[in-house]
Protein backbone atom coordinates (compact mmCIF):
# COMPACT_ATOMS: atom_id res chain seq x y z
CA UNK A 1 0.00 0.00 0.00
CA UNK A 2 1.84 3.33 -1.06
CA UNK A 3 -0.01 6.07 -0.27
CA UNK A 4 0.99 9.25 1.60
CA UNK A 5 -1.61 7.41 4.23
CA UNK A 6 -0.17 4.46 4.49
CA UNK A 7 2.54 5.22 7.90
CA UNK A 8 -0.83 6.84 9.36
CA UNK A 9 -2.71 3.48 8.69
CA UNK A 10 -0.05 1.35 10.04
CA UNK A 11 0.06 3.65 13.38
CA UNK A 12 -3.52 3.09 13.78
CA UNK A 13 -3.64 -0.84 13.65
CA UNK A 14 -1.05 -0.59 16.48
CA UNK A 15 -2.95 1.24 18.42
CA UNK A 16 -6.00 -0.83 17.79
CA UNK A 17 -3.85 -3.98 18.46
CA UNK A 18 -2.29 -2.36 22.03
CA UNK A 19 -6.10 -1.97 23.25
CA UNK A 20 -6.83 -5.29 22.00
CA UNK A 21 -4.83 -6.51 24.04
CA UNK A 22 -6.08 -5.13 26.98
CA UNK A 23 -9.22 -6.07 26.06
CA UNK A 24 -8.01 -10.04 25.55
CA UNK A 25 -7.31 -9.08 29.20
CA UNK A 26 -10.12 -7.75 30.18
CA UNK A 27 -12.50 -10.64 28.72
CA UNK A 28 -10.49 -13.31 30.42
CA UNK A 29 -10.85 -11.75 33.92
CA UNK A 30 -14.47 -11.10 33.53
CA UNK A 31 -14.86 -14.61 32.19
CA UNK A 32 -12.48 -16.18 35.00
CA UNK A 33 -14.78 -14.25 37.74
CA UNK A 34 -18.11 -15.35 36.36
CA UNK A 35 -16.96 -19.08 35.88
CA UNK A 36 -14.77 -18.86 40.13
CA UNK A 37 -18.59 -17.44 40.84
CA UNK A 38 -20.43 -20.20 39.29
CA UNK A 39 -18.59 -23.54 39.74
CA UNK A 40 -16.26 -23.02 42.61
CA UNK A 41 -18.70 -21.25 45.10
CA UNK A 42 -21.44 -23.50 43.62
CA UNK A 43 -23.38 -20.24 42.95
CA UNK A 44 -25.77 -21.27 40.10
CA UNK A 45 -26.42 -17.46 38.56
CA UNK A 46 -24.77 -14.40 39.19
CA UNK A 47 -28.06 -12.58 39.03
CA UNK A 48 -29.09 -9.97 41.68
CA UNK A 49 -32.42 -11.07 42.79
CA UNK A 50 -32.05 -14.64 43.19
CA UNK A 51 -28.84 -14.02 45.13
CA UNK A 52 -30.57 -11.37 47.30
CA UNK A 53 -33.05 -13.65 48.59
CA UNK A 54 -30.61 -16.30 49.22
CA UNK A 55 -28.78 -14.16 50.90
CA UNK A 56 -31.79 -13.37 53.31
CA UNK A 57 -32.38 -16.78 53.70
CA UNK A 58 -28.63 -17.24 55.04
CA UNK A 59 -29.20 -14.10 57.10
CA UNK A 60 -31.85 -15.59 59.05
CA UNK A 61 -30.26 -19.00 59.39
CA UNK A 62 -27.57 -17.61 60.93
CA UNK A 63 -29.65 -15.15 63.36
CA UNK A 64 -31.51 -18.58 64.42
CA UNK A 65 -28.21 -20.41 64.96
CA UNK A 66 -26.51 -17.57 66.96
CA UNK A 67 -29.53 -17.69 69.32
CA UNK A 68 -29.29 -21.31 69.75
CA UNK A 69 -25.48 -21.23 70.34
CA UNK A 70 -26.13 -18.68 73.12
CA UNK A 71 -28.78 -21.17 74.17
CA UNK A 72 -26.86 -23.88 74.26
CA UNK A 73 -23.86 -22.34 75.67
CA UNK A 74 -26.30 -21.30 78.48
CA UNK A 75 -27.45 -24.87 78.85
CA UNK A 76 -23.93 -26.18 78.58
CA UNK A 77 -23.07 -24.65 81.91
CA UNK A 78 -26.23 -25.28 83.57
CA UNK A 79 -24.76 -28.94 82.79
CA UNK A 80 -21.35 -28.57 84.13
CA UNK A 81 -22.46 -26.91 87.06
CA UNK A 82 -24.87 -30.10 87.69
CA UNK A 83 -22.02 -32.28 86.88
CA UNK A 84 -19.89 -30.76 89.41
CA UNK A 85 -23.20 -31.72 92.03
CA UNK A 86 -24.01 -34.90 91.16
CA UNK A 87 -22.67 -37.98 92.17
CA UNK A 88 -22.69 -41.78 90.37
CA UNK A 89 -25.96 -40.69 88.81
CA UNK A 90 -24.37 -38.41 86.34
CA UNK A 91 -22.56 -41.21 84.75
CA UNK A 92 -25.36 -43.21 83.51
CA UNK A 93 -27.33 -39.90 82.60
CA UNK A 94 -24.28 -38.79 80.80
CA UNK A 95 -24.81 -42.45 78.33
CA UNK A 96 -27.89 -42.05 77.88
CA UNK A 97 -27.84 -38.79 76.67
CA UNK A 98 -25.27 -39.76 74.41
CA UNK A 99 -27.12 -42.66 73.06
CA UNK A 100 -29.85 -40.26 72.96
CA UNK A 101 -27.97 -37.73 70.76
CA UNK A 102 -26.25 -40.52 68.72
CA UNK A 103 -29.86 -41.74 67.69
CA UNK A 104 -31.01 -38.35 66.79
CA UNK A 105 -27.92 -37.81 64.70
CA UNK A 106 -25.95 -35.62 66.53
CA UNK A 107 -23.23 -37.05 66.77
CA UNK A 108 -20.73 -37.99 64.19
CA UNK A 109 -20.46 -41.65 62.26
CA UNK A 110 -18.02 -43.85 61.72
CA UNK A 111 -18.18 -47.82 60.48
CA UNK A 112 -18.13 -49.79 57.25
CA UNK A 113 -21.21 -48.77 54.52
CA UNK A 114 -20.87 -47.45 50.96
CA UNK A 115 -21.12 -44.68 49.12
CA UNK A 116 -23.82 -43.71 45.96
CA UNK A 117 -22.45 -40.67 43.72
CA UNK A 118 -25.04 -39.64 41.29
CA UNK A 119 -24.09 -36.88 38.87
CA UNK A 120 -25.97 -35.51 35.63
CA UNK A 121 -25.79 -37.42 32.51
CA UNK A 122 -22.99 -36.83 30.93
CA UNK A 123 -24.22 -37.21 27.26
CA UNK A 124 -26.76 -34.77 26.79
CA UNK A 125 -30.26 -35.52 25.56
CA UNK A 126 -31.06 -35.40 21.61
CA UNK A 127 -32.66 -32.11 21.42
CA UNK A 128 -36.09 -33.59 19.63
CA UNK A 129 -36.33 -35.52 22.45
CA UNK A 130 -39.37 -35.64 24.40
CA UNK A 131 -39.50 -33.25 27.86
CA UNK A 132 -40.17 -36.40 29.87
CA UNK A 133 -37.22 -38.17 28.50
CA UNK A 134 -34.97 -35.04 29.11
CA UNK A 135 -35.70 -35.59 32.81
CA UNK A 136 -34.11 -38.71 32.96
CA UNK A 137 -31.08 -36.79 32.11
CA UNK A 138 -30.58 -34.80 35.28
CA UNK A 139 -30.95 -35.99 39.02
CA UNK A 140 -33.98 -35.12 40.61
CA UNK A 141 -34.41 -34.55 44.38
CA UNK A 142 -36.62 -38.07 44.49
CA UNK A 143 -34.30 -39.66 43.22
CA UNK A 144 -32.08 -38.59 45.80
CA UNK A 145 -34.88 -39.54 48.09
CA UNK A 146 -35.37 -42.83 46.46
CA UNK A 147 -31.57 -43.72 47.14
CA UNK A 148 -32.00 -42.74 50.75
CA UNK A 149 -35.13 -44.66 51.61
CA UNK A 150 -33.84 -47.59 49.89
CA UNK A 151 -30.44 -47.61 52.00
CA UNK A 152 -32.46 -46.99 55.29
CA UNK A 153 -35.01 -50.00 54.21
CA UNK A 154 -31.73 -51.88 53.52
CA UNK A 155 -30.28 -51.64 57.19
CA UNK A 156 -28.35 -48.39 56.66
CA UNK A 157 -27.75 -46.63 60.34
CA UNK A 158 -26.36 -43.40 59.56
CA UNK A 159 -26.69 -41.69 56.06
CA UNK A 160 -25.50 -38.10 54.72
CA UNK A 161 -26.05 -36.36 51.56
CA UNK A 162 -23.04 -34.10 50.78
CA UNK A 163 -21.84 -33.82 54.10
CA UNK A 164 -25.64 -33.15 55.44
CA UNK A 165 -26.73 -35.48 57.85
CA UNK A 166 -30.44 -37.45 57.34
CA UNK A 167 -31.88 -36.66 60.28
CA UNK A 168 -35.98 -37.41 61.38
CA UNK A 169 -37.06 -34.40 59.96
CA UNK A 170 -34.74 -33.53 56.95
CA UNK A 171 -36.50 -32.56 53.91
CA UNK A 172 -35.30 -33.22 50.08
CA UNK A 173 -36.80 -30.85 48.09
CA UNK A 174 -35.88 -29.02 44.99
CA UNK A 175 -35.48 -25.39 44.85
CA UNK A 176 -35.18 -23.75 41.53
CA UNK A 177 -32.12 -25.33 39.86
CA UNK A 178 -30.54 -26.41 43.47
CA UNK A 179 -31.06 -29.29 45.52
CA UNK A 180 -31.94 -28.82 49.31
CA UNK A 181 -31.18 -30.86 51.99
CA UNK A 182 -32.06 -29.47 55.25
CA UNK A 183 -32.57 -26.54 53.74
CA UNK A 184 -28.49 -26.51 52.63
CA UNK A 185 -28.55 -25.78 48.72
CA UNK A 186 -26.47 -28.10 46.81
CA UNK A 187 -25.40 -29.06 43.20
CA UNK A 188 -24.42 -32.20 41.54
CA UNK A 189 -22.73 -34.43 42.13
CA UNK A 190 -24.74 -35.71 45.15
CA UNK A 191 -22.50 -38.06 47.53
CA UNK A 192 -24.58 -39.91 49.58
CA UNK A 193 -22.38 -41.95 52.52
CA UNK A 194 -24.53 -44.63 54.03
CA UNK A 195 -23.10 -47.02 57.45
CA UNK A 196 -24.59 -50.21 57.51
CA UNK A 197 -24.46 -53.51 56.21
CA UNK A 198 -22.42 -53.37 52.65
CA UNK A 199 -23.60 -56.44 50.96
CA UNK A 200 -27.37 -55.38 51.77
CA UNK A 201 -27.40 -52.29 50.94
CA UNK A 202 -25.61 -52.65 47.77
CA UNK A 203 -27.97 -55.40 46.20
CA UNK A 204 -31.15 -53.51 47.20
CA UNK A 205 -30.25 -50.36 45.42
CA UNK A 206 -29.28 -52.69 42.41
CA UNK A 207 -32.21 -55.20 42.16
CA UNK A 208 -33.54 -55.90 39.11
CA UNK A 209 -36.76 -53.35 39.11
CA UNK A 210 -34.33 -51.05 41.81
CA UNK A 211 -33.61 -47.69 42.14
CA UNK A 212 -30.30 -48.25 40.09
CA UNK A 213 -32.30 -49.53 37.49
CA UNK A 214 -34.04 -46.35 36.91
CA UNK A 215 -30.49 -44.85 35.30
CA UNK A 216 -30.14 -46.91 32.23
CA UNK A 217 -30.15 -44.69 29.57
CA UNK A 218 -27.90 -46.43 28.39
CA UNK A 219 -24.56 -47.78 29.61
CA UNK A 220 -22.18 -44.61 28.90
CA UNK A 221 -23.86 -42.06 31.01
CA UNK A 222 -22.62 -42.69 33.93
CA UNK A 223 -25.07 -41.42 36.45
CA UNK A 224 -24.64 -43.97 39.49
CA UNK A 225 -21.52 -44.76 41.18
CA UNK A 226 -21.59 -47.25 44.09
CA UNK A 227 -18.38 -47.98 46.23
CA UNK A 228 -18.15 -49.89 48.90
CA UNK A 229 -15.96 -48.47 52.11
CA UNK A 230 -14.37 -49.96 55.57
CA UNK A 231 -13.96 -46.51 56.87
CA UNK A 232 -16.85 -44.13 56.89
CA UNK A 233 -17.19 -41.32 58.56
CA UNK A 234 -21.06 -39.44 58.60
CA UNK A 235 -21.05 -36.20 59.98
CA UNK A 236 -23.41 -34.92 62.31
CA UNK A 237 -25.89 -33.36 61.89
CA UNK A 238 -25.22 -29.54 62.20
CA UNK A 239 -28.61 -27.30 61.70
CA UNK A 240 -30.88 -26.58 63.67
CA UNK A 241 -32.57 -28.08 66.53
CA UNK A 242 -35.03 -25.81 67.02
CA UNK A 243 -38.41 -26.85 68.21
CA UNK A 244 -41.11 -23.94 67.88
CA UNK A 245 -44.18 -26.43 67.89
CA UNK A 246 -44.08 -29.13 69.09
CA UNK A 247 -43.57 -29.96 72.83
CA UNK A 248 -42.75 -33.22 74.26
CA UNK A 249 -45.26 -35.08 76.41
CA UNK A 250 -44.44 -36.33 79.90
CA UNK A 251 -45.66 -40.13 79.75
CA UNK A 252 -48.05 -40.87 82.76
CA UNK A 253 -46.70 -43.17 85.58
CA UNK A 254 -43.01 -44.27 85.70
CA UNK A 255 -40.34 -42.99 83.31
CA UNK A 256 -37.27 -44.91 84.39
CA UNK A 257 -37.25 -48.86 83.21
CA UNK B 1 -6.63 -8.56 6.11
CA UNK B 2 -5.15 -5.64 8.48
CA UNK B 3 -7.55 -7.36 11.11
CA UNK B 4 -4.96 -10.02 12.03
CA UNK B 5 -3.08 -7.94 14.26
CA UNK B 6 -5.79 -6.81 16.30
CA UNK B 7 -7.02 -10.54 17.07
CA UNK B 8 -3.98 -11.50 17.46
CA UNK B 9 -3.14 -9.07 20.30
CA UNK B 10 -6.67 -10.02 21.92
CA UNK B 11 -6.32 -13.68 21.76
CA UNK B 12 -3.03 -13.31 23.09
CA UNK B 13 -3.86 -10.86 26.16
CA UNK B 14 -7.11 -13.43 26.52
CA UNK B 15 -5.08 -16.79 27.40
CA UNK B 16 -2.32 -14.57 29.27
CA UNK B 17 -4.50 -13.63 31.90
CA UNK B 18 -6.81 -16.93 31.57
CA UNK B 19 -3.89 -19.04 32.39
CA UNK B 20 -2.18 -17.25 34.62
CA UNK B 21 -4.54 -17.51 36.99
CA UNK B 22 -5.07 -13.95 38.91
CA UNK B 23 -7.35 -14.02 41.47
CA UNK B 24 -9.78 -11.87 40.98
CA UNK B 25 -13.12 -10.51 43.64
CA UNK B 26 -16.10 -11.77 42.57
CA UNK B 27 -17.65 -8.40 44.34
CA UNK B 28 -16.75 -6.95 40.66
CA UNK B 29 -17.48 -9.25 38.73
CA UNK B 30 -20.44 -7.65 37.25
CA UNK B 31 -18.24 -4.33 37.24
CA UNK B 32 -15.20 -6.22 35.12
CA UNK B 33 -17.91 -7.75 33.02
CA UNK B 34 -18.79 -4.19 31.65
CA UNK B 35 -15.41 -2.82 31.70
CA UNK B 36 -14.95 -5.73 29.24
CA UNK B 37 -18.05 -4.47 26.97
CA UNK B 38 -16.26 -0.76 27.01
CA UNK B 39 -12.97 -1.90 26.12
CA UNK B 40 -15.01 -3.81 23.06
CA UNK B 41 -16.61 -0.83 22.09
CA UNK B 42 -13.99 1.32 22.31
CA UNK B 43 -11.50 -1.10 20.18
CA UNK B 44 -14.53 -1.56 17.50
CA UNK B 45 -14.75 2.10 17.28
CA UNK B 46 -10.97 2.26 16.62
CA UNK B 47 -11.00 0.15 14.07
CA UNK B 48 -14.21 1.65 12.43
CA UNK B 49 -12.26 5.32 12.71
CA UNK B 50 -8.84 3.57 11.21
CA UNK B 51 -10.76 2.03 8.09
CA UNK B 52 -12.45 5.61 7.71
CA UNK B 53 -9.10 7.20 7.89
CA UNK B 54 -10.47 9.49 10.90
CA UNK B 55 -8.71 7.73 13.46
CA UNK B 56 -6.90 9.63 16.30
CA UNK B 57 -4.61 8.07 18.46
CA UNK B 58 -5.43 10.20 21.86
CA UNK B 59 -9.47 10.34 21.66
CA UNK B 60 -8.89 6.80 21.03
CA UNK B 61 -6.66 5.80 23.82
CA UNK B 62 -8.70 8.26 26.13
CA UNK B 63 -12.01 6.91 25.43
CA UNK B 64 -10.96 3.76 25.87
CA UNK B 65 -9.73 4.04 29.33
CA UNK B 66 -12.46 6.77 30.61
CA UNK B 67 -15.19 4.68 28.90
CA UNK B 68 -14.42 1.29 30.74
CA UNK B 69 -13.50 3.33 34.23
CA UNK B 70 -17.17 5.31 33.52
CA UNK B 71 -18.85 2.09 32.45
CA UNK B 72 -17.78 0.09 35.92
CA UNK B 73 -18.42 3.42 38.06
CA UNK B 74 -21.77 3.88 36.68
CA UNK B 75 -22.81 0.88 37.54
CA UNK B 76 -21.71 0.77 40.97
CA UNK B 77 -23.41 3.98 41.41
CA UNK B 78 -26.45 2.46 40.09
CA UNK B 79 -26.21 -0.30 42.38
CA UNK B 80 -25.90 1.96 45.30
CA UNK B 81 -28.95 4.14 44.67
CA UNK B 82 -30.80 1.16 43.84
CA UNK B 83 -31.30 1.79 39.81
CA UNK B 84 -30.29 -1.05 37.40
CA UNK B 85 -28.09 1.36 35.21
CA UNK B 86 -25.95 -1.77 34.68
CA UNK B 87 -28.53 -2.10 32.12
CA UNK B 88 -28.48 1.23 30.63
CA UNK B 89 -24.99 1.08 30.07
CA UNK B 90 -25.03 -2.71 28.75
CA UNK B 91 -27.69 -1.78 26.09
CA UNK B 92 -25.54 1.89 25.41
CA UNK B 93 -22.43 -0.26 24.72
CA UNK B 94 -23.65 -2.98 23.17
CA UNK B 95 -25.55 -0.66 20.65
CA UNK B 96 -22.22 0.91 19.57
CA UNK B 97 -20.76 -2.51 19.12
CA UNK B 98 -23.11 -3.35 16.96
CA UNK B 99 -23.37 0.04 15.08
CA UNK B 100 -19.17 0.12 15.07
CA UNK B 101 -19.15 -3.59 13.57
CA UNK B 102 -21.68 -2.88 10.91
CA UNK B 103 -20.08 -0.02 9.52
CA UNK B 104 -17.01 -1.76 9.37
CA UNK B 105 -18.39 -4.53 7.44
CA UNK B 106 -19.90 -1.65 5.17
CA UNK B 107 -16.68 0.07 4.62
CA UNK B 108 -15.30 -3.63 3.80
CA UNK B 109 -17.50 -4.01 1.33
CA UNK B 110 -17.52 -1.20 -0.40
CA UNK B 111 -13.70 -1.29 -0.36
CA UNK B 112 -14.29 -5.02 -2.44
CA UNK B 113 -16.76 -3.19 -4.85
CA UNK B 114 -14.79 -0.69 -5.81
CA UNK B 115 -11.20 -2.83 -6.33
CA UNK B 116 -13.48 -5.00 -8.36
CA UNK B 117 -14.22 -2.65 -10.38
CA UNK B 118 -11.05 -1.33 -10.73
CA UNK B 119 -9.53 -4.28 -12.14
Amino acid sequence: MISPLGLKKSSWLWHVTLLSFVLGMLLAAALKTQQTIRFKSGIPTTRLPVLARAWADEKERTESLRKEITDLRAKLSQYEKALGEGGQQSGLLRDELRSAKFQAGLLEAKGEGVIVILRDSRKRPPPDADPQLVDDYNIHDYDIRDFVNELFASGAEAIAVNDQRIIANTSIRCVGPSIQINSTPMAPPFVITAIGPADDMESALKMPGGVVDQFRIDELSDMVKIQRKKDLVVPAYSGSTRYRFATPVEPKGEIKP
Amino acid sequence: MILILPIAGALIGFFAVYFLDLPVPPGIASYLSLAALAGLDSVSGGIRAGIEDKFEADIFLSGFMVNTLLAGLLAYLGDQIGVDLFLAAVVALGGRVFLNLSLIRRQWLTKIALSRRES
